[in-house]
């Protein structure tokens, strides 16, 4: 049994209630004063949040970047002189090597093993007292068929390890 | 003049939210779409994750996108600037040189693909320098990007 709604409403019969209708002065059929719950706007206003939120959803690629500057040794228009001994930082790839890359230090007799001990190694160069500190430029030299993925990475680890000069050689390094 | 004469009923004044609301939808959606295109310039690339990223958003004013998007192993990648595929690296110098002459703060962002060789990417540097642009961003994903 279903409870009677409150207004001008008449039992359908199969457990739902319908607006009473009634006969106006003319004959005709009127349905009374009464608040009818319409469906379709309701559909309407779904579907465009629905449409909203898969064109909302394609906006979401994460990007970053990296403010960089442009190395320059030698004379000429040189934007950024290089004043001190540099740190060169050697990227190549051994054809059939299990590592991806391998990465090298000038300056140092240390291997780092992956980037995050590259950071270390950097990190440990500016705070041990050889004459490194947070404004020693870094060069990155990376061999021509070593992904941009890993030159970013050293790139990355270099500015994490507290360098504030961190350059790219631009000049292809012959060895 | 009779004040209990009964006067002509007005049909109440309702106000419909709903088709507002519907067109308002739509409008936001038309612009959403069209805010899309007009960051075309960013193509699909693959761009490097750093361990421990630091990049991050950076607001540039006047700056001009290359895109250097990976195609297959062994066959060099396609240099883009914004959308606009470029031909040559002398192409890609040229409209350097242009847009410089437009905008002489110009900032460029380097987006290249994380699969592509250094030499490539190395190529673009070295016109970026040439025109004496000295700062530029690279693009990579930042730290807890998905």
């Amino acid at each position: 049994m279903t409870v009677r709604p409150r207004g001008n409403w008449r039992d359908t019969g199969r457990g739902s209630w319908r607006p009473r209708r009634r006969l106006s002065r003319t004959g005709r059929e009127t349905v009374g004063s009464f608040m009818a719950f319409n469906l379709t706007p309701m559909i309407d206003v779904v579907f465009n949040l629905l449409i909203y939120f898969i064109v909302g959803t394609t906006f979401l690629r994460a990007e970053g970047m990296l403010p960089s500057r442009m190395a320059r040794l030698g004379s000429g228009a040189a934007a950024q002189a290089i004043p001190v001994t540099p740190i060169r930082l050697i990227l190549s790839r051994v054809p059939g090597d299990e590592q991806p890359v391998r990465i090298r230090l000038e300056n140092s007799a240390a291997l780092p093993r992956d980037f995050a001990d590259l950071t270390r190694v950097l990190e440990d160069l500016r705070t041990g007292g050889i004459g490194f500190d947070a404004l020693t430029p870094i060069i990155i030299h990376a061999e021509d068929e070593v992904a941009w993925d890993h030159v970013v990475n050293a790139f990355n680890a270099a500015k994490r390890a507290g360098y504030e000069a961190v350059n790219f050689g631009t000049a292809r390094r012959s060895e | 003049m009779n004040p209990y004469a009964k006067r002509p009923s007005r049909p109440p004044i309702r106000f419909n939210m709903t088709p507002m609301i519907d067109v308002v939808f739509l409008l936001v959606i038309f612009f959403m779409l069209v805010s899309q295109f007009s960051s075309a310039e960013r193509v699909e690339i693959e761009v490097p994750d750093p361990y421990d990223s630091l990049a991050d958003e950076v607001t540039i004013p006047e700056k001009v996108i290359i895109n250097i998007q990976y195609t297959d192993e062994g066959l060099p990648p396609a240099f883009l600037i914004g959308s606009l595929n470029i031909d040559s690296l002398d192409e890609l110098s040229r409209r350097l040189q242009r847009q410089q002459k437009e905008s002489p703060n110009l900032e460029v962002v380097l987006r290249a693909d994380k699969r592509v060789p250094y030499s490539y990417v190395r190529q673009a540097m070295q016109i970026i320098a040439a025109n004496r642009i000295e700062v530029f961003h690279i693009v990579a994903k930042p730290e807890n990007a998905p």
